[in-house]
């Protein structure tokens, strides 16, 4: 059996079409289903249907504070709290052949750190609005 | 990220202290009061995605006068050196390059004091602590 891993360096990240990969060092993607109980008088147990749930998924992303005025982090992330972005993810980076998930989330918050011995940083967290949608990249 | 050219930065800030000499890299030989970079702790590359962001640690040295002629001029000078503010503070004059082309954050965190031996000569010196972030260009 081979195994090949791949170093999180080269992730992509877009959000609103703005490549906010440069000012990215951590990012997360939760696949998660809600569950359809199908339980019934007798049951021993809870009893869930296959396949029914609705998808839950959410993403979170954070970074370092990126002062660049029309790229930076102010300019995609800050205010778009409560907004539906388009976001890409290329969990392999970029390349002919290597997956993409391109989604649509609702951005649930922003937050800026300010730690006095270090560069500011940001974080934010979404929920997926619909499905995710897999391909390769060509 | 260019290693040279943010040394020369570094440099550059330290020939506004007046009456300071300065060298962009470890000279072979000092002529005190003499301020340079030393060899760097670093980089630390990627610290973001995409090569986005680079972080350096560098020893800022100020070598002030031999050991043996350590007197109240001598530690008057190291201690205005070492001041947080002031013309003559090494942590005003880096940090006010601030953004600068060859990096975009620097800052300066801690000092220490003792010897450094150059040349076969010990000197009483003060060293800097200087945290350097540079991004993508």
């Amino acid at each position: 059996m081979t195994t090949s891993p791949t170093h999180g360096k080269a992730t992509f990240i877009s959000v609103g079409g703005s490549d906010i990969s440069r000012w990215t060092d951590n990012s997360s993607l939760k696949r998660a289903a809600d569950k359809h109980e199908i339980t019934g008088y007798g049951d021993d147990g809870h009893e869930y249907a296959d396949g029914l749930g609705l998808k839950a998924h959410t993403f979170s992303c954070s970074g370092w504070y990126d002062t660049t005025a029309t790229t930076g982090t102010a300019a995609v992330l800050k205010g778009q709290e409560g907004q539906r972005l388009a976001l890409v993810r290329r969990v392999e980076g970029t390349g002919t052949g290597k997956p993409a998930e391109a989604f649509n989330a609702v951005m649930d918050d922003y937050t800026e750190t300010n730690p006095v011995a270090d560069i500011v940083k940001w974080a934010a967290s979404f929920t997926v609005s619909g499905v995710i949608t897999d391909s390769t990249q060509s | 990220m260019n290693l040279v050219a943010v040394y020369e930065r570094l440099d550059a800030r330290l020939a506004t202290i007046d009456g300071l000499r300065h060298s962009p890299f470890p000279p072979a030989a000092v002529n005190v009061p003499h301020a340079f970079p030393e060899w760097p702790d670093g980089p630390d590359y990627d610290l973001s995605y995409d090569r986005g962001l680079h972080r350096l640690t560098v020893p800022v040295r100020v070598v002030v006068c031999p050991l043996g002629s350590v007197d109240r001029a001598a530690f008057a000078a190291v201690s205005a050196y070492a001041n947080a503010t002031g013309e003559r503070s090494v942590k005003a004059a880096l940090e006010a390059d601030d953004d600068a082309t060859e990096f975009q954050v620097i800052a300066v965190t801690r000092a220490s004091f003792g010897v450094v031996t150059i040349a076969a000569i010990d000197y009483y010196s003060a060293s800097f602590d200087v945290t350097i972030w540079i991004g993508a260009s």
